[in-house]
């Protein structure tokens, strides 16, 4: 029977086995799901909400669905611990209930959209820098001040913040006032939720979500600007939040502060944590969960929130990955994906073929703009006198090298302790540091993230792959190409989105091909074996054509085999005209590969020229293996 | 007194010691050498049972598996890790008392007699562990080692971060030490490990590749060599 | 339920809360006082009282923040229950005294013994098995038993809130021509005893010297024979027994419910952020600031708004000064 729908998969009709022209995120048939979703709720009304009671309850599910999935790309996706969803629905109950009453519902949503907007752009940008914890407690801080600041301002949110004469949501004059009516209104609602969240899932904007969630800095190197995205998430979510409590406002027609508790706020966590924090349709579930489970155990009304409580501390013990994770489980068995077929048979995960959409061969390097040892009219990598200082400590003491040729690999090398990665960190931009660093003769910004568009690209000591992406995806997150890949590539401008998609996915593919995993595309990189990991790095680090190429102990590690492989695609990059800055150690790896070689001490440099110089310097030797004359101190 | 065989270790999937035999007989003052990222610190880390490991470590005859580091330390067996790790709130004299939690009924150095070993430290005896210098540090990490009545004293690169003359003065505590305790260091700096030591190992690649007495591992062509990975110990000619 | 900020009773003057029943004690002991200045004696005597109100309050604040601070630093864990186990405290107080019909005091001590036998209790069941999780993971678990904590405590004792009475009724000193209950004299008492007895055994016994060493490098603890579980779960005790007596002290002044814990332990995460999170001093001195702030600013300035202004502090903090306003400044650490 399994086998029967393995061998189906393919054929299934709407491709329920995953279109396999796509790359594995786009594969994943949202649409059909919130189709199927949408249309079984609708038909199973009669049946399951059959008077006004239940039909009262669904409606409430619903909308808090909303503000589900508004916290679930806060939370689950961004990764903000946050408390003020509960602050934002009030905000849009409270605000679009003002405005409703003298201009109608629709106008007040859209100042509570706006209102929310601004409130939380605000918010977020004073609070960009500050770490988990602290975070957390300022969104309660903020939730507990502004229902404070409602319950004091009469005039605008009623007496003791309770406003009784709230106007029902009103189309084309006609005004919603059944159980029924809100019905479809609200499931227009979240319809409309729905397909913004599915843009969303279906564009760059998952995949660098989840990279910078995960590896922050690395996604930084990468060229992401990781604060303005967590930022537009975080916003998008709490609007969703807001308009959430417009509408149950409106609904409702009576607003109080009781409900926007400290229950509600759990209950918002329940929902993502039950469905699983990576999945939306798993926000669904939970939101079901949490809304019908308390009404159904009648008796258990009273342990309602000891329910809560428990599902919350034993869902993360046992459950890390929600009902998703099941759920992934199930479809891995009955419908799995190619690589997951292939690992099952004893593999490692890779596929036989090319993914269908490649057109390269990628056996042809990455385009060089230049043949190998032509000089640059200025160098490539300029480190003028830099300084980097750790509390007194001089971490790298005036340092100047240059990297002036295309194809020239620069080993660097020294003891431990000599400050070659906190150089390379400074060259990154991810210490402070005295001093300049060029690239092609200008002056590099600060920042990793600007640093990359500058033009250099870094793989770290351990490979800092992103766990939950596919190999693809991994390198897709390096792209140089940044064009629609924000809010408005994924709501607006989707076919340009596509375009731009499809030229990503082929670099991606040709730079995988290069490093020799383009048949890992599909498989997630934490499957990967370590020396695997290091490749895939690379493979980012190229794909946006860098002017430099910056690599820190990448045979660490590694065994002999890999070892070689590594050293002859080095080579082949130094070929084709890749400038490569390389951290060492091996000696037979450096004498391979590097033209020339640095070598650092205590942070200062303390020999430069062929390996074969360097390596037979008597002061290098006295720094690795230690200085005579200590009792002469 | 300490025993190792068959030592692996891997951090995830990165093989950090590949198979290391040892042997520290009571009384004896052993180094251990190699390169950056060799796989020193990690072997340490595993005999004191803070990482996972497979192969056997003995300490005194008994198997140290599944024994929790405390345990370990209150056996005898102490680790002063590398990185000095003074604990920055507590002031030099409190850092020392604390040392005295591992010692159980055993004989060993009284506090006194680490502030005579270091006399450095009774000046700055009240000063919190932040506001040391890198050499003090050094002193009262091993201080606090010595506190613990070692039967084995295992010190992770002590020389490392201190300048020549600081680190000469802390190899000469040492060689005070030696005689009263066993000791296993792990250094970089290969000539005052082997000025203290009468033997020792050398390990690249997570693998020893040399070992012997200090006399023979004091040829520095050799041993450049071996720390660069040119050469292993089978074929290195004598 | 409301989502937080001070409880009406905690307030100096009760301006729209018109929730506590008539048979509580005087609420925050102003309530006779009422309006603003009338004469200068009336005025030095509201102030006094005032003052002496806020340094209650900043006591029964240093307390919980306190306990909250150790726990953080010994096992590295933000517990969200810690509020929870304060109205416990008061709970549980108010069960020996009026169903077991305990004398005051001993009441109390029980109290205190059975919320530090919960917090051994907690480690051993809900934390220690989730050594190895997430940091996300243990909060949410935190959460979970906060929730569970305050359902458990309203099916045993129903939601109504509890009145306890003061050991000492409604006996007060006068001060300045100001009447000041026993109980809140009691309070700064109380606290100043507990905190200097905390001070002894961090400073001065091996155990402490221990728990600080571990709250600084868990690692070279074990490393230097340290029993770290061990100490984890003594350091659970002493936070649940810290929340508890806190709860224990308060509950005379205040009507009890089920929001209580928690709305003083996010004032309490004002002073702990305001403090640095680590410093003694620190953290002493910023639940003045928090208490002072609450009650003198409440009852001459800004009435409505004296709940929030901790709040708004310590967001000021927050996006100014992560670090806190204390941090790095030399002051025992605990």
């Amino acid at each position: 029977m399994v086998d029967l729908a393995r061998r189906l998969g393919g054929r299934l009709p709407f491709g329920l086995g995953g279109d396999p022209n796509l790359p594995l995120t786009y594969q994943r048939r949202h649409y059909l799901t919130a189709a199927a979703f949408v249309v079984a709720v609708a038909l199973s009304m009669p049946v399951f909400f059959p008077d006004d009671a239940s039909l009262h309850l669904a409606n409430l599910w619903l909308i808090y669905l909303i503000a589900g999935i508004g916290f679930y790309f806060m939370f689950g996706l961004a990764g903000r611990f946050a408390f003020c969803q509960t602050f934002l629905m009030a905000v849009g109950g409270y605000t679009t209930a003002y405005f409703a009453v003298q201009r109608g519902f629709w106008v007040g949503l859209v100042v509570s959209i706006a209102v929310s907007v601004v409130l939380m752009t605000v918010f977020g940008l004073l609070l960009r820098r500050v770490e988990e914890f602290y975070f957390a407690i300022a969104t309660l801080a903020l939730t507990n001040i502004g229902i404070e600041v409602l319950q004091n301002w009469p005039s605008f949110a009623g007496a003791n913040a309770t406003r009784f004469d709230i106007p029902p949501i009103t189309i084309l004059g006609q005004r919603l006032a059944t159980e029924m009516a809100a019905f479809w209104a609200i499931l227009g609602f979240v319809v409309l939720t729905l397909l913004l969240g599915i843009f969303i899932e279906r564009s760059p904007i998952r995949r660098q979500t989840l990279a910078a969630r995960d590896r922050r800095i690395a996604a930084e190197m990468s060229g992401m600007n990781v604060q303005g995205l967590q930022l537009r998430l975080f916003v998008f979510g709490s609007v969703l939040g807001a308009v959430s409590g417009a509408i149950l406002g409106a609904w409702q027609s009576v607003l109080t502060t009781d409900v926007f508790g400290i229950d509600l706020a759990v209950g918002l966590f329940v929902m993502v944590i039950i469905g699983g924090s990576e999945s939306l349709w798993g926000v669904i579930i939970g939101s079901a969960i949490v809304v019908f489970l308390p009404n159904q155990l009648q008796a258990l009304q009273e342990y309602q929130s000891l329910i809560y409580g428990a599902i919350l501390l034993f869902g993360v013990i046992l459950m890390p990955r929600g009902v998703a994770g099941l759920g992934d489980s199930l479809r891995t068995r009955f419908f799995p994906r190619r690589w997951e077929v292939a690992a099952g048979r004893g593999g490692d995960g890779s596929l036989e073929s090319a993914p269908p959409w490649f057109k390269g061969s990628g056996v042809a390097p990455v385009e060089p703009a230049h043949g190998p040892d032509d000089e640059a009219s200025s160098p490539l990598l300029e480190v003028r006198e830099v300084s980097v200082a750790f509390g007194g400590v001089l971490a790298v003491d005036r340092v100047s090298l240059q990297l002036r040729k295309h194809g020239e690999v620069l080993g660097l090398i020294g003891p431990n302790g000599s400050g070659k990665t906190t150089l390379l960190n400074a060259i990154c931009g991810i210490v402070p540091y005295s001093g300049t660093v060029l690239v092609r003769g200008r002056v590099t910004p600060r920042s990793p993230r600007h640093v990359s568009a500058a033009g250099i690209s870094r793989a770290f000591q351990s490979p800092q792959v992103f766990p939950s992406l596919t190999c693809l995806e991994n390198v897709l997150v390096g792209s140089a190409d940044r064009e629609f890949t924000g809010l408005t590539g994924a709501w607006i401008a989707r076919p340009q989105m596509w375009r731009h998609e499809r030229a990503r996915w082929e670099k991606a593919a040709a730079a995988l091909a290069r490093v020799g995993l383009l048949r890992y595309h599909e498989t997630p990189s934490r499957l990967l074996t370590y020396g695997h990991q290091r490749l895939l790095e690379i493979a980012r680090g190229i794909v946006s054509d860098p002017e430099v190429l910056v690599l820190d102990e990448p045979s660490a590690g590694l065994n002999k085999a890999e070892t070689d492989n590594l050293a002859d695609l080095l080579e082949e990059l130094a070929v084709g005209g890749l400038t490569i800055l390389v951290v060492e150690h091996k000696i037979d790896f450096v004498d391979r590969i590097c033209n020339r070689v640095v070598a650092l001490e205590a942070g200062r440099v303390i020999a430069e020229g062929t390996p074969g110089e360097v390596w037979r310097a008597p002061q290098v030797a006295e720094a690795y293996l230690g200085r005579r004359g200590i009792a002469e101190g | 007194m300490l025993r190792v065989e068959g030592l692996e270790i891997r951090y995830g999937r990165v093989e950090a010691v590949r198979g290391i035999d040892l042997e520290i007989g009571l009384g004896e003052v052993v180094a251990l050498l190699g390169p950056n990222g060799a796989g020193k610190t990690s072997t340490l880390r595993g005999i004191s049972q803070l990482v996972d490991y497979e192969g056997t470590v003995r300490f005194s005859d008994g198997d140290l598996r599944g024994r929790s580091p405390q345990a370990v330390a209150r056996d005898g067996l102490i680790h002063v890790p590398e990185g000095r790790r003074v604990f920055a709130n507590l002031s030099v004299h409190e850092n020392l008392q604390v040392g005295l939690t591992a010692r159980g009924s055993r004989d060993g150095y009284t506090i006194d007699e680490v502030y005579d070993l270091f006399p450095q430290l009774k000046l700055v005896r009240n000063r919190p562990g932040w506001a040391l210098s890198g050499g003090e540090q050094q002193m009262v990490a091993i201080g606090r080692g010595l506190l613990g009545a070692p039967r084995l004293l295992m010190l992770d690169e002590p020389s490392l971060g201190l300048a020549p003359r600081v680190a000469y003065a802390v190899f000469d505590a040492l060689s005070r030490i030696r005689e009263r305790t066993s000791i296993l260091l792990v250094e970089q700096n290969t000539l005052l490990a082997l000025e203290l030591c009468t033997r020792g190992y050398v390990i690249v690649g997570g693998r020893i590749v040399l070992e012997g007495s200090s006399a023979e591992l004091s040829n520095r062509g050799v041993m450049l060599e071996a720390y660069l990975g040119k050469r292993t110990a089978a074929e290195t000619a004598s | 339920m409301p989502v937080g900020g001070i409880p009406a009773q905690c307030r100096g003057m009760d301006h729209h809360q018109p929730t506590v029943p008539a048979s509580a004690p005087p609420a925050g002991g102003l309530a006779a006082l009422g309006a603003p200045v009338e004469s200068g004696v009336v005025a030095v005597a509201t102030f006094i009282a005032v003052l002496f109100s806020a340094i209650a309050f900043a006591g029964v604040l240093s307390l919980v923040a306190l306990g909250f601070v150790v726990l953080y630093r010994a096992t590295r864990i933000i517990n969200f229950a810690h509020g929870d186990l304060m109205t416990a405290g008061g709970y549980v107080a108010f069960f020996f005294i009026n169903e077991v019909g305990l004398p005051i005091f001993a009441a109390y001590g029980v109290t205190i013994a059975v919320l530090f036998l919960a917090g051994v209790a907690l480690e051993r069941l809900a934390y220690a098995p989730l050594r190895r999780a997430s940091d996300i993971a243990v909060v949410l678990a935190t959460l979970g038993i906060a929730i569970a904590i305050r359902a458990g405590l309203g099916i045993w004792q129903g939601t109504t809130p509890k009145n306890l009475v003061s050991p000492f009724g409604s006996a007060v000193v006068h001060v300045g021509g100001a009447n000041i209950s026993e109980q809140r004299l009691m309070i700064v008492v109380v606290v100043l005893v507990v905190i200097g007895a905390l001070v002894l055994f961090f400073q001065g016994t091996q155990f402490g010297r221990q728990m600080r060493s571990l709250a600084t490098d868990r690692e070279m603890a074990m490393l230097v024979g340290v029993r770290v579980n061990g100490m984890a779960t003594l350091a659970f005790g002493i936070s649940s027994g810290l929340a508890g007596l806190a709860g224990v002290l308060i509950s005379p002044l205040v009507a009890v419910d089920l929001n209580l814990g928690f709305n003083v332990m996010l004032l309490a995460f004002s002073a702990a952020v305001l403090g640095g999170f680590g410093s003694l001093t620190g953290i002493l001195v910023a639940s003045l600031v928090v208490g002072l702030t609450q009650q003198v600013i409440g009852n001459y300035v800004l009435q409505n708004y004296a709940d929030v202004l901790p709040f708004v502090m310590m967001l000021a903090v927050i996006v100014l000064r992560p670090q806190g306003l204390f941090a790095g400044l030399s002051g025992w650490r605990v």
